[in-house]
């Protein structure tokens, strides 16, 4: 077993299910917002590191930024994983639950996800692990083809800012994928990444620009087991 | 936006009462973020809070706090709903329990849009609160609006969940999870292929476990996730099977 747990300012919730589970591996994803936090989580490690007997690898993410925590936790997701949310900043619990359980597409078993996530709850001195009872699964999208919600998605995050206007993403994905749609095709597939709330757009004119958001990352791609 | 479109605020709220030196600078950063969220927010038609805390007591509450504390939840929590008046709505949840808050949220949220012929816009703040309640408040929310679309057969709620810190938004996705809260309590019986078994045995063991439903769908919704796979003529759990089982056994 490989557990993956977000640490702040509290290592005992971290370090209590690691020596219960006894997991093979582990892995802790950490961070500083501030120089203040800087110092109390580098004490928390340390004293982390005191408390387990299992060796720790330590992950440095930007614990506010989203697409950071993304591109640092994927790589360690593996179906031997189970996720530990209890600590840290929302937005490292926030991702590391939605890489490890949203699923999508109609076939569960070809997508790794859905590993067990635990919280530690604190009830006056004494700890409880408790399984989030959660089964994200979104069968009706998938992002991940070659269809033209898909496409928008990768072009975007391919661009330079994450952001471009319709036309220029049509140009892309006529040029680079081959792939030369409709009008209302397109349309069609913007509003529904809009909907998901992947991208936000704007108008400027006629011309409408899409930008990407950082979550979007969570749905292309899951990462070396993949 | 059409007429015919409402827009409904949904956050989480917490007040740390506990000492600790610690509990000024969580306050102080729970009411930041609560005001950061609610400032984008400002017109909207319905605000429904969800704190685990009585919102009638609070100032009563504030009292045992430092006087930093007390002027940064004034400011900008208490100003910012009072203003608000009757367009907001207080539910008492336990925000370190996941079902709990996905009952409540979903009953609340349901009550409102449920028989509504109106479209609907739901922000979501999940900034704020303890994270289970936080991580309950989004998916409630998502299952809430999705299934609402479903009846409809056309897009009537759409729900825009956020995270906001220190200046900072990050959008979430917004996804149809049809079946959430999960049906995790039968994964227990995953233990019933803990060493490779055929179906026949796996049943025995699962009834000896005290399972009295329908063996033959929990083994295929087994299979299907990929908890378990056939093996030379036996049924073995996979990788991802035996972690759960390994996990499900140490709780």
């Amino acid at each position: 077993m490989k557990l993956l747990s977000t640490l702040g300012w509290v290592p005992e919730v971290v370090a209590y299910p690691a020596n219960i589970l006894k997991p093979d591996e582990m892995v802790v994803f950490v961070g500083a917002a501030s120089q203040r936090d800087r110092e109390i989580i580098d004490d928390s490690k340390e004293r982390l590191k005191s408390m387990v007997v299992q060796p720790i690898k330590f992950v440095e993410v930007d614990p506010l930024d989203m697409g950071d925590c993304i591109v640092k936790m994927k790589p360690h997701l593996s179906d031997d994983s189970v996720v530990n949310i209890t600590g840290g900043t929302k937005i490292m619990a926030f991702t590391l639950l939605l890489l490890a359980t949203l699923r999508f597409g109609n076939s569960p078993r070809s997508d790794p996800r859905d590993l067990p996530v635990i919280y530690v709850k604190t009830v006056g001195s004494q700890m409880y692990i408790e399984r989030l009872p959660l089964e994200m699964g979104a069968p009706e999208f998938n992002p991940r083809g070659n269809g033209t919600a898909a496409l928008i998605l990768k072009v975007l995050m391919d661009s330079e800012d994450g952001e471009l206007s319709s036309p220029e993403i049509r140009r892309i994905m006529e040029s680079k994928y081959n792939k030369k749609v409709q009008n209302s095709t397109f349309s069609e597939a913007k509003k529904k990444l809009e909907n998901a709330n992947l991208i936000s757009v704007r108008w400027v004119g006629n011309t409408s620009f899409l930008r990407i958001h950082e979550a979007a990352e969570v749905l292309l791609g899951v990462g070396s087991h993949e | 936006m059409n007429d015919d479109v409402r827009t409904v605020y949904v956050s989480t709220l917490t007040l740390y009462l506990y000492e600790n030196e610690e509990r000024i600078n969580l306050n102080i950063e729970e009411a930041d973020k609560f005001f950061e969220g609610i400032k984008h927010h400002s017109n909207t038609d319905r605000y429904m809070i969800f704190l685990d805390f009585d919102w009638n007591k609070v100032e009563a509450l504030l009292e045992n706090l430092t006087p930093e504390e007390i002027r940064a939840y004034r400011d900008k929590v208490i100003a910012q709903l009072t203003t608000r008046g009757k367009l907001v709505n207080y539910y008492t949840v336990d925000l370190t329990s996941y079902e709990s808050t996905y009952s409540v949220v979903s009953q609340k949220l349901s009550e409102l849009i449920g028989s509504s012929r109106n479209r609907y816009v739901i922000y979501v703040n999940v900034s704020c609160g303890h994270k289970p309640g936080a991580i309950a408040t989004y998916i409630a929310t998502l299952n809430v609006g999705y299934k609402k679309c479903d009846e409809c057969r056309r897009r009537k709620v759409i729900v825009k969940p956020f995270h906001v810190e220190r200046g900072k938004i990050t959008n979430l996705p917004s996804v149809n999870i049809p079946g959430a809260p999960g049906s995790r309590e039968e994964d227990i019986y995953l233990q019933a292929f803990r060493y490779p078994v055929s179906y026949e045995e796996s049943e025995k063991i699962a009834r000896e476990m005290g399972f009295d439903g329908d063996w033959g769908a929990l083994a295929s919704r087994y299979k299907k996730m990929g908890y378990i796979v056939n093996e030379n003529g036996k049924l073995a759990l996979t990788k991802r099977g035996k972690t759960l089982v390994a996990l499900l056994s140490s709780l």
